[in-house]
């Protein structure tokens, strides 16, 4: 391969272009403040990264096979509340706790690719409706669903540097946290799965062409309920990774992250046509928002300016993609 | 001789009150090259697809599906792959975000129920198969960046993967050049060679002849006759038995033309689609455009529209140069088309006749104010369902429930309704049935004695050489004769397409 | 004719369905369904929102949608709100009529500009309709949270408060403006050149192309009409709450989605009827507020909605498959 095709292939992908954006801007940030560039701000971001990371993961293979889930926010708030209310009065362990939520999301997502599978309808409304529906009974039955103290075990994990790097003289370290590291696993096990399992590749199958894959043999049904139910698990196991982090339960904060969700997933390249799409990208996708909000906060400038930039940054990345597909 | 692989009888489907396939009997033996032939329309995809197990045959105690031996009551896909049988339809059915690697061990994986995937034995499976059929790509490309005609070869790689003891092929020299045609034969041989079988689907009589062990013909979704041998017939007789007519082919369009010009094409060339079109275009002209698919027409036919810039030329109308780099600058100049892809482009088939009809011309129907005039919408839908014959129940019923033929004409009205000078025609009988294809062509050579301008776009040697009173012939984006219809005869075309 | 029949009918399943949960709940409670004061209320509940879903309509006709609809009234409402405070600093003696007059038209010039943007997005660079409206939908929260910093804006003349609070004899007089909109929005579709376009768009875009339409315009036009509507639904929300604020109304996005392909509007364009999406509304309306009197939460309703619409889209899948299977039926019935 020559220096010309893999130019040529790495300008085709959206991975390329994010890694570019990311170095320029963590250059051009070093600049105006070298805080930007610390260690500790480094891990700050990947830390944040985690809850959105993990669901953006979910979100990701739907779209890959050409489907759309708008209820995953909705599903992490449900396992978020009845998880950490039922830990908080029979106890538990991390593990169960990951565990419960995991099953819930799964358990939810199953009821998506029930309807789906059964009545060939589009997944945005299906999902958007299903979504109403697990959102609003939460809230029908704990009106107010905010749980202000969480299990110590969840406190714990949440402050758990697994790979300490600096230490302070006040004890204070800094690190790769358990909540950055369990994005990262998740990511690395769904990176195999999609790579290296036949079901992960029957999932790029069915988003690059559904009757090419139905010819091929490929079961459209089985392959739906594992995208489905795996995005509900992912959303389940996220809303634990948020728990951990903030520390108590609200489920209008994991409920809102949709969007910002969406917008991390197709700023990382994946295409709503189905098809396309990396972990890796995904991975680049959140990084690059949430620096990009990280530095705002660092320039100073107040986070009323928060949604714009989002805005601006979802609008121009896919002016951008829709441009480049266009033939020259 | 040779066993039977494949033996049908009393096949029939009837799609919505449509018999498309009707007590069919067909067989295949092994390691023969049969070919069914027919034109549009004819049965011929509905009876692959049942054999492929993605249609099912009407029920009828009579039919008989009988594989290797074995009887089959209802076929699903798996059971026909399982028999050894692969299709490869016309639109390829690979996954463009794929590899080329990928691709082709695509169905050696999910007949072997793999739970996990290795990417080196993909490579080697594909090269592997590359190798049988003395084919080179890259492995490790996309499907979607290579041409169609490397597509067709992925595909055809994918389907000798496994055990493949019978290969169906729609229309699979469609979309392929003159060289690739030869070295697509030439794999087929080969595979031949191996006792495999092939069924041929295609209308495309040189090549059918130059391939085929038999020959089925099929017609309105009936056998007319099988050929034992194709020494046992000829092009003319199975064209014949195609369109169930004799063929006068002394008939030809005589065209009154007078004076001016209209349109005059001077050096339009595109890269990559056509190059140096030259042609003069005079009222009540049909000039009849043939080439094969990918010969360039359809990409001329959008240039002249304003749906495809051309890169170096001139368009003259009436004398004048005009520039059409829009649709309305076709609407400027009087243009219309009639497109190819009847269904997609052609149709809005979810709606009414009436919407179908008044969508170019709506703007005149504004009567009240910003309102429109539901009264004349009406009458003026009815007249042109009048006009051209056009069987409906009701102006209202949604054009997906026409007949071919009938939908043709609502794509006609919707353009007569412009009043065009111009009017290009792309395939205007593709997939409409023999009787209505008739009525079609009378209505054109109608239209081009009122004073239009008609350019016909086609690959049917006889649409145009019976309806044309000028013929260009078009190959690999060139027109390489421009004659008068007369002076032309079937045998002459039928060599320069070759 | 009988297509025509089959449409006629349509509108008649969306009066019985209202019709029908209408006198449900009249049966089971009626000493508070029917009050005046519940009728009523109702009647002021569902101007702003149906509003809205006209707007959502117009833009799922075209096979597309509008995500940034509520954010773009909500910028409309700001907009309009801040400039109405500034006039009323200024000239502290203004009249009424200047100031309504100030208040709908910058509301509806913004939310047409929000609109004109999105079709912008759409139509000429060509970005699919969910992502575009998605990324203005965040860029209108934005900027709205940016010039208001979050907080509310509030303390309106009476003169804005009277437009959604005030009643003509029993109507309420956003009832009435709803009315007069909902007209409008079906004489634009089905009466003028532009709405006959946007249904055969959506129905199918390359056929449009191929028809030498021009694809671009009325794409532009259409999301300004869904604009618009934001604008329109501003104002009453404005008057409603007697203040604006980021983030009011949120909950209606969803709720104009699923009320709209509830009222038998084709997600994928081409299709749906004004009418129809009335007594769509008019019905969810009823079902709400009886679940209200039932001492269900705002939460319950959104479950309703969305169980509904599953069920209605299962109808509607259901019905010609079981037709199919009974016509089979018959005719191997006649064969034996």
């Amino acid at each position: 391969m020559n220096v010309s095709t893999l130019l040529r292939k790495a300008t085709s992908r959206q991975e390329f272009y994010l890694i570019s954006v990311i170095i320029t801007f963590s250059v051009i940030m070093g600049f105006i403040n070298p805080a930007f560039l610390s260690f500790e701000n480094f891990f700050d971001v990947l830390n944040n990264c985690a809850t959105l990371g993990v669901m953006a993961v979910g979100v990701l293979l739907v779209m890959i096979s050409g489907g759309m889930d708008v209820s995953f926010s909705a599903i992490a708030a449900v396992a978020m509340y009845v998880t950490v209310s039922v830990l908080n009065v029979h106890g538990g362990t991390v593990f169960y706790a990951f565990a419960m939520a995991g099953i819930i999301g799964g358990l939810l997502g199953l009821v998506n690719a029930t309807i789906l599978s059964y009545f060939q309808i589009s997944a945005l409304i299906i999902t958007l409706a299903t979504s109403n529906v697990f959102y609003g009974l939460l809230l029908q039955l704990v009106p107010r669903a905010h749980i202000t103290s969480i299990p110590k075990f969840l406190a714990d994990f949440g402050n758990w540097i697994v790979l300490p790097i600096i230490s302070f003289e006040d004890g204070k370290t800094i690190g790769l946290s358990a909540i950055a590291f369990a994005m990262i696993l998740v990511m690395l096990i769904m990176s195999i799965v999609l790579r290296y399992t036949s079901i992960g590749r029957n999932v790029y199958a069915l988003g690059g062409s559904r009757e090419a894959a139905e010819r091929a043999g490929i079961s459209i049904w089985k392959t739906q309920f594992f995208v489905y139910c795996l995005a509900g698990m992912l959303a389940g196991i996220a809303s634990i990774l948020n728990v951990s982090m903030i520390r108590y339960v609200n489920p209008f904060n994991v409920y809102n992250v949709l969007m910002d969700v969406i917008a991390a997933v197709v700023l990382g390249g994946a295409k709503l046509s189905g098809g396309s799409g990396t972990i890796f990208g995904t991975f680049l996708g959140v990084f690059t928002l949430y620096m990009i909000k990280n530095s705002l906060i660092l320039m100073g400038i107040p986070s009323t300016w928060d949604s714009v930039i989002v805005g601006l940054i979802i609008i121009v990345s896919v002016a951008f993609t829709a441009s480049r597909k266009k033939p020259a | 001789m040779a066993e039977n692989i494949l033996q049908v009888a009393s096949l029939s489907k009837t799609y919505s009150g449509v018999k498309a396939l009707v007590d069919f009997d067909f067989s295949i033996k092994q390691g023969e090259v049969h070919c069914l032939v027919g034109e549009n329309g004819s049965g011929k995809s509905t009876f692959m697809k049942i054999i492929a197990g993605v249609v099912r045959p009407d029920r009828d105690s009579r039919t008989q599906i009988l594989i290797n031996g074995k009887q089959f009551r209802r076929l699903t896909p798996k059971d026909s792959m399982n028999e050894g049988i692969q299709v490869i339809y016309q639109d390829l059915s690979l996954f463009p975000n794929l590899t080329v690697a990928e691709n082709i061990a695509m169905n050696q994986r999910i007949e072997e129920n793999r739970k996990t995937v290795s990417w080196k034995e993909m490579r080697r499976t594909a090269l592997d198969s590359m190798e049988q059929i003395s084919v080179k790509l890259d492995p490790e490309e996309l499907v979607e960046n290579y041409p169609i005609a490397k597509q067709q070869l992925v595909a055809i790689c994918r389907a000798i993967t496994s055990g493949v003891q019978l290969l169906i092929m729609d229309e699979p020299t469609a979309s392929l050049g003159k060289t690739d045609v030869e070295h697509f034969f030439k794999v087929i041989r080969k595979l031949k060679e191996r006792g495999i079988s092939a069924l041929f689907i295609g209308h495309k009589l040189h090549e059918v002849f130059a391939i085929a062990d038999r020959i089925t013909v099929i017609r309105d979704g009936k056998r007319i006759k099988t050929f034992d041998s194709v020494s046992e017939t000829n092009e003319h007789e199975i064209t014949e038995l195609m369109t169930g007519k004799k063929i006068d082919s002394s008939k030809r369009y005589e065209s009154k033309t007078n004076g001016k010009p209209l349109m005059e094409i001077r050096g339009l060339s595109k890269s990559g689609q056509y190059s140096d079109v030259n042609f003069t275009l005079y009222p009540g002209d049909i000039i009849g455009i043939i080439g094969l698919t990918g010969a360039g027409r359809t990409e001329l036919a959008l240039s002249v529209f304003g749906l495809n810039k051309p890169d170096t030329g001139e368009i003259l109308i009436d004398n004048k140069p005009v520039s059409i780099e829009s649709t309305r600058d076709a609407i400027k100049n009087e243009i219309a088309l009639v497109p190819e892809n009847r269904l997609v482009q052609g149709l809005f088939t979810e709606k009414t006749i009436m919407d179908n009809v008044l969508i170019t011309t709506i703007d005149e129907f504004r009567k009240y104010g910003p309102f429109l005039s539901k009264k004349e919408m009406v009458d003026s839908a009815n007249s042109w369902i009048d006009k051209l014959n056009i069987k409906t129940p009701s102006a209202k019923l949604p054009v997906k429930q026409l007949s071919g033929g009938n939908q043709q004409r609502v794509v006609l009205s919707k353009w007569l309704a412009t009043k065009p000078r111009i009017l290009i025609l792309d395939g205007p009988t593709v997939g409409i049935d023999v009787g209505a294809k008739a009525e079609i062509h009378r209505y054109i050579q109608e239209m081009a004695q009122d004073g239009i301008g008609i350019i016909m776009m086609s690959d049917e040697i006889h649409e145009v050489l019976h309806n044309a009173n000028k013929i260009l012939v078009m190959r690999e984006g060139r027109i390489i004769k421009s004659a008068d219809a007369t002076s032309l005869d079937e045998t002459d075309l039928m060599q320069l397409l070759q | 004719m009988k297509q025509h029949n089959r449409s006629v009918s349509r509108v008649v399943y969306y009066i019985l369905m209202f019709v029908i949960v209408f006198a449900l709940f009249s049966l089971t409670i009626p000493g508070q369904f029917l009050s005046r004061f519940n009728l009523q209320s109702m009647a002021f509940q569902v101007p702003e929102f149906g509003i809205l879903a006209l707007g959502m309509m117009v833009a799922m006709l075209t096979a597309g949608i509008d995500l940034s609809i509520i954010a773009n009234a909500n910028l409309a409402g700001i907009m309009s709100a801040i400039c109405l405070l500034k006039v009323t600093e200024l000239y502290p003696n203004v009249g009424s009529l200047a100031i309504i007059l100030v208040t709908v038209v910058v509301a509806v010039i913004s939310g047409t500009i929000g609109g004109l943007f999105n079709g912008f997005l759409i139509s000429v660079l060509g970005i699919l309709p969910i992502l575009a409206t998605l990324g203005t939908m965040k860029l209108f929260e934005g900027l709205a949270t940016v010039v208001t910093r979050g907080r509310p804006i509030t303390g309106f003349p009476v003169e804005i408060q009277y437009i959604a609070n005030e009643t003509i004899g029993v109507v309420p007089v956003s009832f009435v403006i709803f009315l007069i909109v909902l007209v409008m929005v079906a004489l634009f579709l089905k009466k003028t050149p532009l709405g006959f376009k946007i249904y055969m768009l959506g129905s199918n875009e390359e056929a449009a192309r191929y028809s030498r339409l021009n694809n671009r315009a009325i794409l532009l036009r259409a999301y300004a009409v869904s604009g618009l509507m934001a604008g329109i639904a501003s104002i009453i929300m404005m008057s409603r709450f007697n203040s604006v604020k980021v983030g009011y109304g949120n909950s209606y996005l969803l709720q104009a989605v699923l009320v709209v392909i509830l009222g038998g509007t084709n997600p994928d364009g081409g299709e749906g009827d004004v009418f129809n999406a009335l007594f769509a509304i008019l019905t969810l309306q009823c079902i709400a507020s009886g679940f209200n009197i039932l001492g269900f939460t705002d939460y319950m309703r959104n479950v309703i909605y969305g169980s509904m619409l599953i069920i209605v889209l299962m109808f509607t899948i259901m019905v010609p498959r079981i037709r199919e299977m009974v016509k089979r039926k018959k005719e191997t019935v006649s064969i034996s």
